[in-house]
């Protein structure tokens, strides 16, 4: 064999292992994707279907990193709502509860296939694993609008539902086929949030006229600032600071001494977890005390937030979707599932809900189309039949519009009290009468 | 051109073979993880090669590619929303750009030396991601979204198929190889050689240094924003975050280092090693919170231990016998 050809067979035998290691770690078979415009390209690329007994559900969680603790919540969560649906569960009175599995599928049962959600284009990766190795049938997870973004780009490609958390309303404004959003976007939120301001006002002379904005510097503080600066002025409240950070930073004291000096009397803040504790350390390390802290949940919603501040965190103020306290049966016994059987003692907090309920819904689609086809769970998602008496979210319940968006759902405003989130807004469903001004460092 | 571009007829062997089995390999995978799989090896791959020629090649470690890498993603992601323009034209219109504040920053920044270059450099892709986070005309931190799902051709190059994006990818990855290839033995080369192993002398012996160093960061700069452009048009979605992080330019210095740094298919092999453990352990140890960057950094650690020279060890037997410069002595 001369030279060149010993060449051409390393090449090719190096190029046979890649392949055998590539093909390898991914199992499939060979049934056409069939239901989107994937299936007529010249492609024969194929993935994989759901022959099996279980229906695959692909979740997207931040598994290391700031995040991973807020997706161990959801993950132990969406097992919650697993396991309802896979056994019968008498205690709770919600649809899917009594019957082993998906009733018009034969009583199939639920299987969640998992990725790590690291970053943007890792959200495109991973929901294209799942969807074509694993073969799951819809996504769902904690996203940010970001993560969502590029998820929705393997989603939309092939045809699989996908319930987003990002609450940017320029979701719904793409034209995605597969996209649906359970709870409210971020005008729903922020706007909510001044209206409790206005509320305040007039209710407890509160006499709240200027706020500061707080955000961190990607999609997710930036857009929110924005919907704040036109409810500012829809509303007539002043911004006397607009402070944009990196959400990187092991220092936040120059911008907690702007505020300070600006004196705002609500400081609005979209922050992470990690940004949340540097701000109210430092705060109390600089006395500083404004009337109201408002979060746009990230990382007000976290349970992180109780063990790191410990009564530091009390009278904090954040938007929610769902509280604990909400005055509905099965919230309670939802609540005391997961705190029992599933966390370590810990609550469950409003984000947690919200992604364990972007599961349900999309179960309950599922078998209210009978079917795994994506056009079909998309038709029943667009027509989901569920009683109002058996909900468990503020809200009158799952009503999709043309661009996925729950019509049914409402927001709500938390304070911290004893280490827990109470409803204060709206006044219809408050638990609490709420804590206002903010009672100053020495006193708390 | 004979001086220039100096290949031998083994290489050419070589690369027709390493092409052939790079086109026929994905007529074997059945599924779109592996070939999505592959379309990144191809971008670390063009990635890796570009830094090479500054890092590699020149020595001087830039830890600010991602800028570039931004800069020919944003051009591609402006030109096809906001003009209607075709990738096939924005991708070089980015080039250019790359080339030209390159050129700009290069000429004061290649005059510092060793860790200075490397603090500059990353400084200056972190100045440019903050002022696209900031700038509204480029989506701020909202960033720019181009997908589309109802018009793929190969004029917007968006395609349903996974295929051709791995093709187009090949095709730049081989041209960028060749060229690696024609400069590596070129004057060019033995020039960059030259200012790595002792810049004083090599000034002493009429190498305009300058010049040559800042032509490499120019090349560099523009073939990483290539690969920027094709990223962002394989994603369809990019904002500051996605393709301008400080891991990006940690990850392109990473990839050239591990398959073989100043060699010419060392961070193609660098790239295809580095992707399949990254995305495989991701994919396989997903459920087990955080522990795929444990897997990933400990085969980082082996390879780094066991082939200071990189992968390309491996495969290379004369890098045993190879006369080392006085930088890699001292390193020894």
């Amino acid at each position: 064999m001369n030279r060149n050809a010993k060449i051409i067979c390393k090449y090719l035998g190096i190029s046979l292992f890649i392949t055998i290691l590539l093909g390898g770690c991914t199992k499939y078979n060979e049934k056409q994707i069939e239901h989107n415009d994937y299936s007529q390209d010249e492609s024969p690329i194929s993935i994989k279907e759901s022959k099996e007994e279980t229906v695959k559900i692909g979740v997207l969680l931040p598994m290391s990193g700031a995040q991973s603790k807020a997706g161990q919540e959801v993950k132990a969560a969406m097992n919650m709502f697993v396991d309802i649906i896979n056994e019968s569960t008498d205690d709770i009175d919600i649809p899917l509860a009594q019957s082993q599995g998906l009733p018009n599928l034969g009583g199939r049962k639920i299987e969640l296939v998992y990725g790590d959600l690291k970053s943007a284009d890792t959200a495109l990766s991973e929901a294209e694993r799942l969807i074509t190795s694993e073969g799951a049938v819809g996504i769902c997870g904690l996203f940010s609008s970001a993560n969502t973004k590029t998820a929705a780009v393997s989603t939309e490609k092939y045809g699989v539902p996908l319930m987003s958390e990002g609450t940017s309303p320029t979701l719904t404004q793409k034209g995605y086929e597969y996209f649906f959003r359970v709870f409210p976007d971020d005008t729903m939120y922020v706007e909510d949030s001044f209206l409790y301001l206005v509320e305040l006002n007039e209710t407890k002379q509160a006499d709240i006229k200027t706020v500061a904005l707080v955000s961190e510097d990607t999609e997710f503080g930036k857009n929110i600032a924005n919907v704040e600066k036109e409810c500012a002025e829809k509303y007539g409240f002043s911004i006397v600071e607009n402070i944009t950070y990196s959400s990187n930073a092991t220092n936040l004291i120059s911008e907690s001494l702007k505020l300070k000096k600006a004196d705002p009397d609500v400081v609005m803040m979209s922050s992470y977890i990690s940004d949340v504790i540097l701000y109210i350390k430092t705060f109390k390390q600089l006395n500083y005390s404004p009337k109201m802290i408002m979060g746009q949940r990230g990382g007000f919603m976290t349970s992180e937030l109780f063990t790191a501040l410990g009564s530091d965190a009390e009278g904090l103020c954040s938007t929610s979707a769902w509280s604990l306290d909400l005055q509905i049966p099965l919230v309670a016994k939802l609540g005391n599932l997961y705190k029992e059987n599933y966390s370590d003692g810990v609550d469950m907090i409003a984000d947690v809900l919200k992604c364990s309920t972007d599961l349900y819904v999309l179960c309950l689609a599922i078998n209210q189309a009978g079917s795994t086809d994506a056009d079909a769970i998309k038709e029943a998602m667009l027509n989901l039949i569920y009683p109002e008496d058996k909900l468990f979210i503020a809200g009158t319940g799952f009503n999709f519009n043309e661009v996925g968006q729950n019509v049914g759902t409402s927001a709500l405003i938390c304070q911290i009290k004893d280490g827990k989130y109470q409803t204060v807004y709206p006044d219809s469903i408050k638990a609490y009468d709420g804590l206002f001004p903010l009672p100053s460092w020495e006193e708390k | 051109m004979r001086k220039f571009i100096n290949i031998n007829k083994y290489f050419i062997v070589k690369f027709l073979a390493g092409l052939l089995a790079a086109i026929v390999l994905p007529l074997f995978i059945k599924t779109p993880f592996p070939l999505h799989v592959m379309i990144l090896i191809c971008i670390w791959a063009i990635m890796g090669m570009g830094w090479n020629f500054i890092g590699g090649y020149a020595g001087q470690v830039s830890n600010g590619h991602a800028l570039f890498y931004g800069i020919g993603a944003y051009t591609c992601g402006i030109g096809v929303k906001n003009f209607g323009a075709s990738p096939w034209v924005t991708m070089w219109i980015g080039v250019m750009i790359s080339m030209g504040i390159a050129f700009v920053l290069g000429a004061p920044l290649l005059r510092l030396k060793g860790h200075y270059f490397a603090l500059a450099t990353m400084a200056m892709a972190e100045c440019g991601r903050i002022i696209f986070l900031n700038w509204s005309y480029v989506g701020g931190a909202t960033g720019i979204d181009f997908f589309d799902r109802s018009k793929p051709s190969w004029y917007t190059m968006q395609f349903t198929s996974k295929y051709p994006y791995y093709y187009i990818f090949l095709f730049f990855v081989a041209l960028i190889l060749l060229l690696t290839k024609g400069l590596d033995k070129s004057k060019f080369g033995y020039y960059l050689r030259a200012i790595k192993a002792n810049e004083n002398s090599a000034q002493s012996v009429g190498i305009h240094t300058a010049k040559y160093k800042l032509l490499a960061f120019m090349l560099s700069a523009g073939i990483v924003s290539l690969a920027g452009s094709l990223y962002a048009n394989y994603l369809q979605y990019i904002d500051p975050t996605v393709v301008m992080p400080l891991n990006i330019s940690m990850m392109i210095c990473l990839v050239a280092v591990m398959g073989g740094i100043g060699t010419v298919i060392g961070p193609l092999v660098g790239a295809i090693v580095l992707t399949i453990i990254s995305e495989y352990t991701r994919a396989t140890f997903s459920y087990i919170n955080g522990f795929d960057l444990f897997v990933y950094g400990v085969l980082v650690i082996i390879i780094v231990l066991y082939m200071p020279n990189g992968l390309i060890s491996l495969f290379n037997k004369k890098q045993k016998n190879k006369i080392l410069t006085p930088l890699e002595m001292e390193r020894k």
